[in-house]
């Protein structure tokens, strides 16, 4: 079943065969209990990985691929890991990336890619300040 | 932006959480609007800011 429509399905097409540089992975955990949109989440986003060859989608199971879950530290599902070919910049989504959201994910996939944030020499600089874990977190809605 | 800081540093990690499906979460951190951003569990920013001022934050919060 194809959500994305026509329309932004080629648009996206051209939009990663223009801007895409190195591979990036998109690392899939679903789970099969007490997970809202695991299904849907999934559906979306093979369907973007399925518009380039850059991405690659891997898909792991919550309950069952402990290892995974361990190595990528994640905590709930759905979850949606943008990372590279050999790294993982920490980058997590936990949800169904829907309407301004899905957005994001696009954009995150293009950065990882061109591995940029697209932020200002002084941001850069300023953040290499930040020598020990840190975690941001961002609350959004599907909207 | 979040996602950007993790990407140019390797010491940071982004999570982006949709408010409705995790409850609890959103229950123990106080999400009455969105978007909100919590910063190591000691920083907040509530609403969409500028990148100088999601620096600012950012910087408070890892030197608090």
């Amino acid at each position: 079943m194809a959500l994305l429509s026509e329309e932004d399905s080629a648009y996206l097409k051209k939009e990663f065969s223009e801007k895409l540089k190195e591979n990036v992975k998109i690392i899939f955990f679903k789970s099969e209990d007490a997970c809202m949109y695991c299904k849907e989440t999934k559906d979306i986003i093979t369907e973007v990985a399925s518009l380039s060859d850059k991405i690659s989608f891997i898909e792991y199971d919550f309950d069952e691929d402990k290892e995974a879950v361990k190595k990528y530290a994640v905590k709930r599902t759905p979850a949606i890991i943008i990372a590279g070919e050999d790294k993982d910049y920490g980058i997590r989504f936990y949800g169904i990336p829907a309407g301004h959201e899905f957005t994001s994910i696009i954009t995150a996939i293009k950065n990882v890619s061109n591995k940029t944030g697209n932020l200002t020499e002084n941001t850069l600089s300023k953040l290499k300040e930040i020598t020990k874990p840190f975690n941001i977190q961002v609350f959004v809605t599907p909207t | 932006m979040a996602y950007s800081f993790a990407i140019v540093n390797d010491n940071i990690t982004a999570e982006v959480i949709e408010t409705q499906e995790f409850i609890n979460l959103s229950e123990k951190y106080k999400i009455y609007s969105v978007p909100k951003t919590i910063m190591n569990d000691n920083g907040e920013v509530v609403g969409a800011v500028p990148e100088s001022i999601f620096l600012n934050k950012a910087m408070e919060s890892y030197n608090s």
